[in-house]
C-alpha cells in the first residue's frame, strides 16, 4: 500500500512530536517541593543549607501554611549539603523558583563566594536572585518563616518588594555581588539585613558590608540613608524651627541619580552631586499668610536649610565610609571607568580613605500648595 | 559561542575583534559576486570542475562540503547543548539532536525558498523578542561596566580574531546559495547590508550583556545571551524570559542550520552528480548527527570550535584562492575562445 503525501506528513508530524514537545522534562505540580528561600550557613567547618519548601496539593485551590515544610542539609561542601538536602526532601526538589538567598554571619565571615558558587554553577540560582544577610544563623530566619506563613506565606519576598517600592533598586542581587567582587576595584557591597522582631515579625534592619567576599561590618538602618541616595527612593525629613514662626516642617525627599565629577587630579579630589525633589507633607502652616514674594523667599530659604542638613548628614556618613575603607558609592568603579590613569597603585580601600570628596546637593521644591 | 570567545580576556574591546571577520565577510561576498558573474549559469561544483579540472575541482568541492558540515555541526550542536544543559535537562542529548536534525532535514529537503520564507516569517518574532530583551535590561545596565576599553593578552586577542574569522567564514555558503538567487545586480550590496546589520545586532547583544554583567565576570559565561535572558525581568508577570530567548535562538538556528545543512546535502549530491536523492540527503544528515555526537558535552564543543577556528585560518583562504584563481583562468579562457571565434 502506498502512503499518500498527507499520510506521510501526518506520520512525520506524529514522529517529530515525540521528540520536540519537551514531555521528557515534564514536572508534575503535585510531585514537586518548590523552594522559595534558601539559607546558607557555615559553622564548625560545615556548610548548612536550610530550605523552605512549598508542597502544593492538586486537591486544594490555594497554598496555605499547611503546605510548608522546612528541611536542612549539612556537608563539608555546599555540594554535599545539597545532596544531603535532596535525600531528605519528601518530594522532588524544585529549585528553579528560588527568589531569595539568606547568608548567615558565619558564611559571610568565611567566604560568601564559596557559599553561592556551587549553586550558581548548578543553575539553581540566577543572577537576579536577591541576597539578604542575617546576624547569627540564616537558618533561624527560614525556620521562623514557617510560623509567619500564617501571616503571609511569602513574608520575606513581600518584605523586599515593599522596600523596593519605597527605595528603588534597594535590593542586592547576585549580579551586584559578582560585579563588585570581580572588578579591579575593591568595592564594598551592601547586603540588606533581616532580623527577627518578636514572634510574628521579620524586619529589614540595616545591612552587612561585604568586601573581598567577606563581612566587613554591620551598619544600622539610619546609616543606609546615604546609601539610598545611590539607589534612589524616598526619605522623610523633619526640620525644626523653620521660618519666622519657628515651625517644624516635614518633607518627603525623593532622591534621584547621583553624579561624580573630577575636581583635581593632584591631589585627587572629586565632587559628588546628589539630586532630589522635596515635597512638603506636614506642618505647612509655616508659610501661612505669606505673600507670593515672601513665599518665594521662604521656599528658597527652606531649600537651603534642607540642603545644608542633608549635606551635613551625608558628609558624616562618607567620612565613616572612608574610615572603614568601604566604597559603597562606587567611586572606584566610576574612576576606573572614566579616569583609569588616575587609579592609585595602592589598594583601593586604602586610597579611598585619602581622597577628598566634596558633597553638593541640588534640590527642587515641588507641590507647595497655597491656601 | 562567538560572544564568549570575543569577550574572554578582552572585555568590551573584544567587540572590535569582529572587524577582521567583517573584512573576511566582505571579501567572500565580493569573490562570490565575481565568481557568479564569471560562471553564470553554473552551480558551484560543476563550475569548480570546469575551472580546475575534474580531480582538483572535486577535491576543492569536497573541501567546501567539509567546511559546511563542520560549521553546521558547530552551529546546531551549540543550540542542542543550550537546550540540554539549561532547559530540557532530563531529555537525552541524542533525542534533542534527532529532533533538531529531523526538523532541519525536512526544511533543507524542501529547498532554499522554504528556508527563506520561514526566515522572513520569523524575522518579526526575532525583532520583537530582541526589543523586549532590550527593554528588560534597562534597570540593570550600566555604562560604567563597559569601561575602560582595553585589549587583554595577545593570546586572548588572537583567539577572538580566529573565532571571528570562523564565524564569518560561514558566508562561504553563499557560493552554494548564489546561483539560486535572482539575477539582480544589487544582490551583493544587499548581502553586504545584511552582514552589516547582523554584525551590529551581535555587537549590541554583547555590549548589552557586558553592561549588565561587567567585563570581568563574563569570562566564565559560555552562553552570554542566555545568561542575559535569565537576568532580565519584564515586569512582575513575565519571569522566565529565557523561554522567550530559547524561541528566538531556535528560530535563528533552524533558519541558519537549515541553510547550512542544505549546503552540505546539496554539495554531496552535486559531488556525486545526483539531483534530489533522498538516500544521500538523509544519509548525510545521519552522518552530521554522528559527527556532532562525538562532542560529549559543552567542553568538547568548545574544543572542537577552537580547533576549527585554527584550521579555518588556512582552510578559508585556500578555498577562496582556488575559486578566484579558477574564475580568472576560466574568464581568460572564455575570452580567448571568443577571440578565436570558437
Amino acid at each position: 500500500m502506498k502512503f499518500s503525501s498527507l499520510g506521510k506528513l501526518l506520520l512525520f508530524v506524529c514522529f517529530t512530536a515525540a521528540f520536540c514537545n519537551g514531555c521528557w522534562d515534564r514536572k508534575e505540580f503535585n510531585q514537586l517541593a518548590i523552594a522559595q528561600t534558601i539559607a546558607v550557613d557555615y559553622e564548625d567547618g560545615e556548610y548548612q543549607l536550610t530550605v523552605q519548601l512549598l508542597m502544593p496539593n492538586t486537591a486544594e485551590e490555594t497554598i496555605s501554611s499547611k503546605n510548608i515544610w522546612i528541611i536542612d542539609g549539612k556537608g563539608k561542601s555546599v555540594g554535599d549539603a545539597m545532596e544531603n538536602l535532596a535525600l531528605r526532601a519528601p518530594r522532588e526538589l524544585y529549585l528553579n523558583h528560588l527568589d531569595i538567598v539568606l547568608l548567615g554571619e558565619g558564611l559571610m565571615k568565611q567566604d560568601v563566594g564559596q557559599g553561592i558558587e556551587y549553586l550558581m554553577k548548578q543553575h539553581v540560582l540566577r543572577r537576579r536572585t536577591s541576597l539578604l544577610a542575617t546576624e547569627g544563623r540564616a537558618g533561624d530566619i527560614v525556620q521562623a518563616q514557617s510560623d509567619l506563613a500564617e501571616v503571609d506565606i511569602y513574608y520575606l519576598a513581600n518584605l523586599i518588594r515593599d522596600q523596593r517600592r519605597h527605595v528603588k533598586e534597594s535590593e542586592t542581587i547576585i549580579n551586584d555581588y559578582y560585579i563588585a567582587m570581580d572588578n579591579h576595584v575593591q568595592e564594598t557591597l551592601v547586603i540588606p539585613k533581616v532580623a527577627l522582631a518578636g514572634e510574628k515579625e521579620i524586619k529589614m534592619a540595616g545591612a552587612a558590608l561585604i568586601r573581598d567576599r567577606k563581612l566587613l561590618s554591620w551598619v544600622d538602618q539610619e546609616w543606609l540613608s546615604t546609601y539610598f541616595w545611590i539607589t534612589g527612593g524616598k526619605e522623610i525629613v523633619t526640620l525644626q524651627n523653620v521660618g519666622a514662626q519657628h515651625y517644624d516642617v516635614t518633607l518627603e525627599v525623593r532622591k534621584e541619580k547621583y553624579k561624580w565629577e573630577l575636581l583635581s587630579k593632584e591631589p585627587l579630589q572629586v565632587e559628588v552631586t546628589f539630586r532630589g525633589t522635596l515635597y512638603m507633607t506636614e506642618n505647612d502652616k509655616a508659610a501661612e499668610g505669606l505673600s507670593l514674594d515672601e513665599l518665594e523667599a521662604f521656599n528658597e530659604s527652606m531649600k537651603k536649610v534642607v540642603e545644608a542638613e542633608l549635606t551635613s548628614r551625608i558628609e558624616q556618613d562618607i567620612a565613616q565610609m572612608q574610615e572603614q575603607g568601604a566604597d559603597i558609592l562606587h567611586l572606584g568603579r566610576w574612576l576606573y571607568a572614566w579616569h583609569p590613569d588616575l587609579m592609585p597603585e595602592e589598594t583601593w580601600a586604602e586610597a579611598f580613605s585619602k581622597i577628598k570628596i566634596a558633597v553638593k546637593m541640588e534640590t527642587n521644591l515641588e507641590l507647595y500648595e497655597l491656601k | 559561542m562567538l560572544p564568549y570567545f570575543l569577550i574572554k580576556g578582552n572585555g568590551t574591546a573584544g567587540v572590535l575583534a569582529m572587524l577582521p571577520g567583517l573584512l573576511l565577510g566582505a571579501i567572500i561576498i565580493t569573490s562570490c559576486a565575481f565568481w557568479n558573474k564569471t560562471c553564470e549559469g553554473y552551480t558551484l561544483f560543476p563550475a569548480l570542475t570546469e575551472m580546475l579540472g575534474t580531480f582538483l575541482g572535486k577535491a576543492v568541492g569536497f573541501g567546501f562540503v567539509l567546511f559546511y558540515a563542520s560549521f553546521a555541526v558547530s552551529c546546531l550542536y551549540g543550540f542542542i547543548e543550550v537546550i540540554n544543559g539549561h532547559l530540557l535537562l532530563e531529555t537525552p542529548r541524542m533525542v534533542i539532536a534527532i529532533g533538531i536534525f529531523l526538523l532541519v532535514g525536512v526544511l533543507s529537503w524542501h529547498g532554499l525558498e522554504d528556508i527563506a520564507r520561514i526566515a522572513t516569517l520569523c524575522a518579526i518574532l526575532v525583532l520583537v523578542i530582541s526589543l523586549l530583551m532590550l527593554m528588560g535590561s534597562k534597570g540593570v545596565f550600566s555604562i560604567e561596566n563597559l569601561l575602560p576599553i582595553r585589549f587583554g593578552e595577545p593570546e586572548s586577542l588572537l583567539i577572538a580574531v580566529r573565532q571571528s574569522f570562523f564565524a564569518y567564514g560561514g558566508l562561504l555558503s553563499l557560493f552554494m546559495v548564489y546561483p539560486a538567487l535572482a539575477r539582480n545586480a544589487h544582490v551583493s550590496k544587499k548581502l553586504m547590508l545584511a552582514m552589516g546589520v547582523s554584525s551590529v545586532a551581535v555587537s549590541l547583544w554583547i555590549i548589552l550583556a557586558l553592561g549588565v554583567f561587567g567585563q570581568y565576570s563574563t569570562g566564565s559565561m559560555i552562553w552570554l545571551p542566555l545568561e542575559l535572558a535569565r537576568m532580565i525581568q519584564l515586569s512582575s508577570f513575565l519571569e522566565r524570559t529565557e523561554a522567550l530567548f530559547a524561541i528566538l535562538w531556535m528560530v535563528v538556528v533552524v533558519a541558519n542550520g537549515g541553510m547550512l545543512v542544505w549546503c552540505v546535502t546539496e554539495g554531496v549530491q552535486q559531488l556525486f552528480g545526483k539531483r534530489k536523492n533522498s538516500w544521500l540527503h538523509w544519509g548525510t544528515i545521519a552522518l552530521l548527527v554522528g559527527m556532532g555526537m562525538q562532542t560529549k558535552n559543552v567542553l568538547g564543543l568548545l574544543q572542537l570550535q577552537q580547533k576549527l577556528s585554527v584550521v579555518s585560518l588556512f582552510w578559508i583562504p585556500i578555498l577562496l584562492l582556488f575559486v578566484i584563481v579558477g574564475s580568472l583562468r576560466y574568464r581568460h579562457r572564455q575570452r580567448r575562445e571568443e577571440g578565436l571565434g570558437l
